[in-house]
Formats: C-alpha cells, structure tokens, sequence
C-alpha cells in the first residue's frame, strides 16, 4: 500500500519510525519489568537502547528535508510541516538532536512570513532560500549569535545587516529567531537593527 | 592528587575541546569580550582531535601552566564580563575552594543522575547585564558536589579520569569527586544575572550516558558514605 503513495525515501523513514516504535514497546516493557526501576534514569536506559536506530532515522530525516528545501516552494514546505509535525507527535528525535529546534523555529518563521506573504503583500518568503539543512541551521544559529553580539556589546556589532541583505533574511525571520533564541533583552536587539536597517 | 607544578599565578587559561569552528569561534568572542584583571595573562587552548572530554582536558591541563583554569564547552557564552575578576576573588578568598561551576547540584543522587534531585546556580533576578556585578560577600555561593561540565574553572591541577570516562558523559562529576577526594570544596556562585548562555538545546547527546553513569555510580558513591 505504502508504494502508492510514499516515494521510495519517503518509505524509508515511515519504516524506520515504525521501527523505532516497535523497539520502544519492547524497551518500555523491559524497563516496567525491572524490579529497580527508577523513573531518573529510565530515559537514558531508552537512549542507550535506541541510540543506533534513532541515528538511522535522523540520517533519513534529514535526507528527506535536504530534498524538499532543495526545491525551495511553498508546497515543498507544508510537506515539511507535515513530516514534522509527524516526528513531533510521536515525540521522536526532536527533542534528541538540535537541528531539531533550528527546524521547528524556521518553520514558524515560514508560517509567519507566509501570512505577510498573503495577507500583507510582502513580495518574498524568505526561508525559500534556504536550499538543505546546513544552510538552515548555519543561517538560524548565525543569525542567534549575530543578534546576541548586539545584546552584549560584543564587536563587531552590525555585521547582521551584511548577512541579512547577503542572505537575503527578512526582518520577519529576524524576530522569529530573537524570539525563539536565548536573547533576553529582546527589545535593544530588534531596535538596534531596525535603526541601521 | 594533586599535580605538584609550577602554576603561574598571574595567567588564566580556557581549555575546549572544539570539534565545531562556528561554535568555537563564537565562544571565544565572548572570552576576549571579558574584563582581563591588570597584570594578568590569558590563555586559550583549543583541544582538537579529543578521544574523550577527560582526555581532552588532560591534555589542556598538562599544557599550560596557568594556576586558574577554565575547562568549558565550546557552546558556551560567558556573559558575565567580569567573570574572571569574580572566579579569582573566589579562589584567593577561599584556598580550599578547589572548583567553581556555574550550575550544580547540593547533594549527588546515589543514582549518578545529578539532576533528578534539583539543582543550584539558575539566575534569580531579570536584570540587565550592564548594571551586574557579582558581590561576594552579599551574593555568596552553594557549596555543591557535582558541577555540570558546561564550565569547570579550578585553581588546582587534579588528574582527569581518562582511565574510566573515556566519552562525554560523567567526566565533569568524576572531576568534582576527584576534587573532594583531595580535599577540596566546590562551589557555585550565587548568579543574580546568568553568567552564562549554553546553546545545548537538545543536544545532550545522552546516548551513552547510562553506561558511564554506572562506571560512576561504581567508583564513587562510596565517597557519599563518608
């Protein structure tokens, strides 16, 4: 059934999460088992046992998104939303690797600049241009330490606007990441570039 | 044991095992960005190619012959400014302080897992950093058992366990027990303003943690007998 509508990579990381939740009954079960069990240290005791298979689905994750950002459509990222939203609700990996929360925070950037895309005219949605996975997580953990340089103090200071109009990163997706970000005062940063923008 | 070495007083040293240059290069902005005491010499030592954290900071460790040094993650941002004027009027008021750490736990859980039992060092007030500073005698500090290895900075060159944690997990509580078994305190600074930003999210990387936490539990709660 899954050959008519999954494509070949597609199936690949269905199988794996059915995989992955078939091991974690039988883990589940061995830990309910033991007679010393302690709930502190039974999601590590899940870890060690589902290291290499976890691994595996990253691997194909990750594939899989490389694929949909390369085609750079809006279409392309409602699949991914899709695919998210899927490892989300069986609470798989996201909270495991940190690509994960780089993910999850470009797509509600997608979604905001969608809205302005569609309510507001904006003329761009600017997380299109971003092609595979390492250039959204470069982008999002630059752009995180670029705005934390200015909440500091730290030099040099408005090399954010280079990168902004070299990446061609809106003003959406920068306060889509100071929000998301460990930036405390949140205020200072966004008004110090809008100054210079 | 402690290593018997000339230590220059007058020199600090920040010791990471770097296996990412984005993070790497962000994290020593911040330690250029700190207020370097008159008089005294930084030092950083990136370690690559680590086979372990333990070994990696063996190596950092062996290497300089700075008394204050600083072993931390690569993907920590010290934003205390004043964060080695602060460590060292720690170090010098108290000479049995033997590491500080910025987050920690009072009592180690006999399970090994530091944090089931709560933790000490998360900042109090939502200040801005501009008008912080850490007072000694008012804001003080928690004498803990274990640090987390996001930043461990001693004033004395204790052997890192590179014998039993030969990974990332446990090398920073193995240290502080080994700290305690040569008679040293460790403490965690009262932080009114966070000292620090780790970007971790969600990179524990815990996958073998289970399996060190049992070397741990093996070799060291019998010292919690004591």
């Amino acid at each position: 059934m899954l050959e008519h509508f999954f494509l070949p990579e597609e199936r690949e990381v269905l199988r794996t999460i059915c995989q992955l939740e078939t091991l974690d009954c039988l883990v589940t079960r061995k830990i309910e088992k033991d007679a010393e069990r302690n709930s502190a240290v039974e999601a590590f005791i899940r870890a060690e046992q589902e290291a290499e298979i976890s691994f595996l689905l990253k691997e194909q994750f990750m594939h899989q998104m490389d694929i949909l950002l390369s085609k750079g459509t809006v279409e392309a990222w409602l699949e991914i939303m899709i695919w998210y939203s899927l490892l989300e609700e069986k609470k798989m990996l996201v909270e495991d690797f940190w690509e994960f929360p780089a993910l999850r925070a470009v797509i509600d950037i997608f979604m905001r600049e969608l809205g302005a895309f569609v309510e507001e005219r904006v003329d761009r949605i600017s997380v299109l241009s971003l092609h595979n996975m390492q250039e959204l997580t470069d982008a999002y953990l630059k752009t995180i330490f670029l705005c934390r340089r200015i909440e500091y103090g730290v030099e040099p200071m408005d090399e954010i606007i280079g990168y902004m109009e070299n990446k061609k990163l809106s003003m959406v997706f920068i306060h889509g990441i100071v929000d998301t970000a460990q930036i405390y005062n949140k205020e200072k940063v966004i008004k110090a570039i809008e100054e210079w923008c | 044991m402690v290593l018997e070495r000339m230590a220059d007083e007058k020199k600090i040293c920040f010791i990471i095992c770097v296996n990412n240059d984005f993070f790497y290069e962000e994290c020593v902005k911040y330690i250029h960005w700190l207020e370097l005491p008159e008089g005294m010499e930084l030092e950083i030592l990136e370690i690559r190619d680590a086979k372990s954290m333990a070994s990696g900071y063996q190596r950092g460790m062996m290497r300089s012959n700075a008394k204050y040094k600083v072993y931390m993650h690569q993907d920590v941002f010290i934003i205390n400014r004043y964060f080695i004027h602060d460590i060292i009027a720690i170090f010098k008021s108290q000479e049995k302080v033997g590491l500080i750490g910025l987050i920690g736990s009072v009592k180690v859980p006999r399970n090994g897992v530091m944090w089931s039992e709560g933790r000490v060092g998360n900042w109090t007030e939502m200040i801005p950093w501009e008008g912080y500073r850490y007072d000694m005698e008012k804001d003080g500090g928690w004498e803990v058992e274990g640090v987390d290895g996001l930043l461990m900075a001693t004033q004395y060159d204790i052997p890192w366990r590179e014998d039993l944690f030969d990974g990332w997990d446990f090398y920073d509580l193995a240290h502080c027990f080994e700290m305690k078994r040569g008679g040293y305190h460790i403490v965690v600074p009262v932080q009114r303003h966070i000292w620090f930003i780790h970007d971790d999210k969600a990179a524990l990387a815990l996958w073998n943690y289970n399996k060190y936490r049992k070397i741990f539990v093996e070799e060291y709660i019998k010292d919690l007998d004591l």
